[in-house]
């Protein structure tokens, strides 16, 4: 699912506001993070598939509108934009399911990335492998 | 022995719909839409008796050997829509389940809880629903949990969270409930929500679905069912569309059947129907969500909640109010979307993703909503908390923190807008006088139910007390849509058990 100019430009404004920062969250992640939402978007329902350029639309001009600042969303310095983000996702309604659908798509790709997991010092990956090899050794222990 | 008995499964008689290029037509005796807890249980039993089964399943056939812990791919590949379905109303509740051979019982947590027994008598007693009583249902719910191979957890596999859930619940003088669980010894990897890669959860996938292959039924996959046939007021088979790898339709396919069972879930069974232009009024009515509403405890120690089985005890002591209390570990990128807060804010919050136990309290719902066809002629679910499920939710929230802080959690993070935290037990206070409005509280929920429900009178549900279409010989329901009311408890043995009895009625009236 191909995005316009804009589109791509405000999704990567909302990746950079929405994204962890500190506490050893700061690994470069925009690019793998953007790539993820790309091959999510196709799998989403139809009515939001469609909905989300127009989405992404209204969220990039929309700060005249909805916080009465004179700037585009993609213009906005990070602690600005998550404060007009904030707002967005208070007001409940469409605008707050967009913000939250833009952060549980943007935190899936982040926290799910192996270099974040090392930081969590969480190893699903590593256990499913150890877990599938000894659950094969405890069947075979068993009496027939 | 290297790999476990479920990586070597053979899956013969499967045929692949993305893999046609030209429409396609079918004939068997009976077709069974849906390969979840009751189309594959109904599937089986229809080829026990001889019938030639056809099981039609919208999802791909994804192998236990090639499940992964990677919640982006797992949800792409084993979930309709990724996931992100949503129930609209007061509040939004986000949805999930299954689309992949087996349904949602390759995605779901395994418990295997049968419907409590007052809920039995009151379907007998007050629904008129001869045969559903405790007595009626047990030698069907004996036989649901060995086909399920129902067992508890083996203590081997216990983690750090469950051990603080238990000692929660202990403190409080709070009975806890060893979970029964559909798996072959389990070994506590806890990634049954993305599939079981140890092959442990005995889901549909590694239990009746091959056994039915094994009997020579077949398997059409990767085909979506848009509407039953009819010829001479009877069912007469399917007709749809088969898909291609990426979900998008393709060619059309017909399969003819004299007996059509519909098993695809609560939400789209009844879209079905309509599709069929099925006009009785409860069809889609009497939606039941059974919302869990998520608490989350930041421990002081490190609580690792990754490590160690799921949900190996639940706390029923407060069922007869409608509330149950469950945990389970959820992945830093899943969980991280329930926690509030935006950059630095998130991530001093994820930080102590190893300190945290998530409990959830699940709301036996009395509200009622509806699925509905919209303009695209997709399903649409439509459900709004009541004033008594409102205060259920606030009771049940309360009752899980208060169990979070008795484990000696500092903080308690709550699925309320405009009272996310609490730092210590004299703040429980505050839930009691939050308003009761349903704004701004988080839901979610995989057990909807009750959208084709059984009930003797046409006019109150869609299916009579053996799950038959009201009024249209050869079309039965054999999922969650035909339970008829909300069970308080996880469905899916309800489901099997259910199918199991049901499908011995429409095996009775096809001999006649």
């Amino acid at each position: 699912m191909a995005l316009s100019r804009l589109g791509a430009r405000t999704l990567r404004a909302a990746v950079a506001a929405i994204r962890p920062r500190g506490e050893g969250f700061d690994q470069p992640l925009e690019d793998h993070v953007l790539a993820e939402i790309a091959a999510f978007l196709p799998h989403l329902p139809g009515p939001m598939r469609r909905a989300f350029p127009l989405g992404l639309w209204l969220l990039e001009l929309g700060p005249p509108l909805f916080v009465r600042r004179w700037r585009r969303f993609s213009r906005m310095e990070p602690d600005e934009a998550q404060r007009y983000l904030a707002r967005l996702q208070e007001a409940g309604g469409l605008r707050g399911a967009l913000v939250l659908g833009l952060r549980a798509l943007v935190l899936l790709a982040f926290y799910q990335h192996p270099a974040v997991l090392t930081t969590l010092e969480v190893d699903w990956a590593g256990r499913a492998a150890a877990a599938v090899a000894r659950r094969a050794e405890l069947l075979d222990d068993r009496p027939a | 022995m290297t790999a476990p008995p479920e990586h070597g499964l053979a899956y013969p008689h499967v045929t692949d719909g993305a893999t046609f290029a030209r429409p396609a037509t079918f004939a068997a005796d009976a077709v069974v839409v849906g390969s979840g807890a009751g189309g594959a249980t109904a599937a089986a039993r229809l080829r026990a008796a001889g019938l030639d089964v056809l099981v039609v399943e919208e999802g791909a056939l994804e192998r236990t050997e090639t499940f992964t812990t990677d919640p982006a791919t797992m949800l792409r590949r084993l979930y309709r829509d990724a996931g992100t379905s949503m129930i609209l109303g007061r509040p939004g509740i986000v949805f999930a389940e299954g689309r992949c051979v087996g349904g949602s019982t390759v995605i779901n947590g395994g418990m295997s809880w049968r419907a409590p027994e007052r809920v039995l008598a009151a379907w007998e007693r007050d629904l008129g629903l001869a045969g559903t009583g405790p007595r009626a249902m047990e030698p069907y719910f004996a036989e649901a949990e060995r086909i399920l191979h129902v067992e508890p957890n083996h203590e081997d596999t216990f983690g750090r969270n469950t051990l603080k859930f238990v000692e929660g619940a202990r403190r409080l003088g709070w009975p806890v409930a060893r979970a029964p669980r559909n798996m072959r010894r389990c070994v506590g990897l806890n990634n049954c929500a993305l599939g079981c890669p140890t092959g442990a959860k005995q889901s549909m996938l590694v239990t009746e679905i091959p056994r039915l292959l094994a009997a020579g039924g077949q398997l059409l996959t990767r085909a979506r069912v848009d509407r039953v046939l009819f010829r001479g007021g009877r069912a007469a088979g399917v007709r749809g569309r088969l898909v291609g790898p990426g979900g998008r339709a393709r060619v059309r396919f017909t399969v003819h059947a004299p007996l059509v069972v519909l098993a695809a879930g609560a939400r789209h069974t009844p879209a079905i129907l309509k599709r069929s232009w099925l006009r009785a009024r409860p069809i889609g009515r009497g939606l039941h969500t059974h919302p869990n509403a998520k608490v989350v405890g930041i421990f002081e120690e490190r609580l690792d909640p990754w490590i160690g089985t799921h949900q190996a005890f639940h706390v029923h002591h407060f069922l007869d109010e409608g509330i149950l209390i469950g945990y389970a570990a959820v992945p830093p990128g899943l969980l991280a979307a329930a926690l509030p807060g935006f950059g630095a804010e998130h991530a001093a919050r994820m930080r102590l993703y190893n300190h945290m136990l998530t409990a959830a309290a699940l709301i036996e719902d009395e509200g009622e909503g509806r699925v509905v066809l919209g303009p695209d002629r997709q399903p649409y679910m439509f459900f709004d908390l009541t004033g008594r499920d409102l205060e259920r939710v606030h009771r049940g929230v309360a009752l899980a923190a208060e169990l979070l802080f008795a484990a000696g959690a500092r903080r308690v993070l709550l699925p309320f807008a405009d009272l996310p935290e609490l730092t210590g037990p004299e703040e429980l206070r505050r839930i009691a006088a939050r308003p009761r409005v349903a704004r701004g509280i988080e839901l979610m929920t995989v057990h909807i139910m009750g959208t084709a429900r059984m009930a003797p009178d046409p006019a109150r549900g869609a299916t009579d007390a053996s799950g038959a279409v009201h009024g249209v010989p050869g079309l039965v329901v054999a999922d969650a849509s035909v339970i008829p009311s909300s069970i308080g408890v996880n469905p899916q043995e309800t489901i099997v058990a259910l199918a199991l009895r049901n499908a011995e009625r429409w095996l009775d009236t096809r001999r006649g």
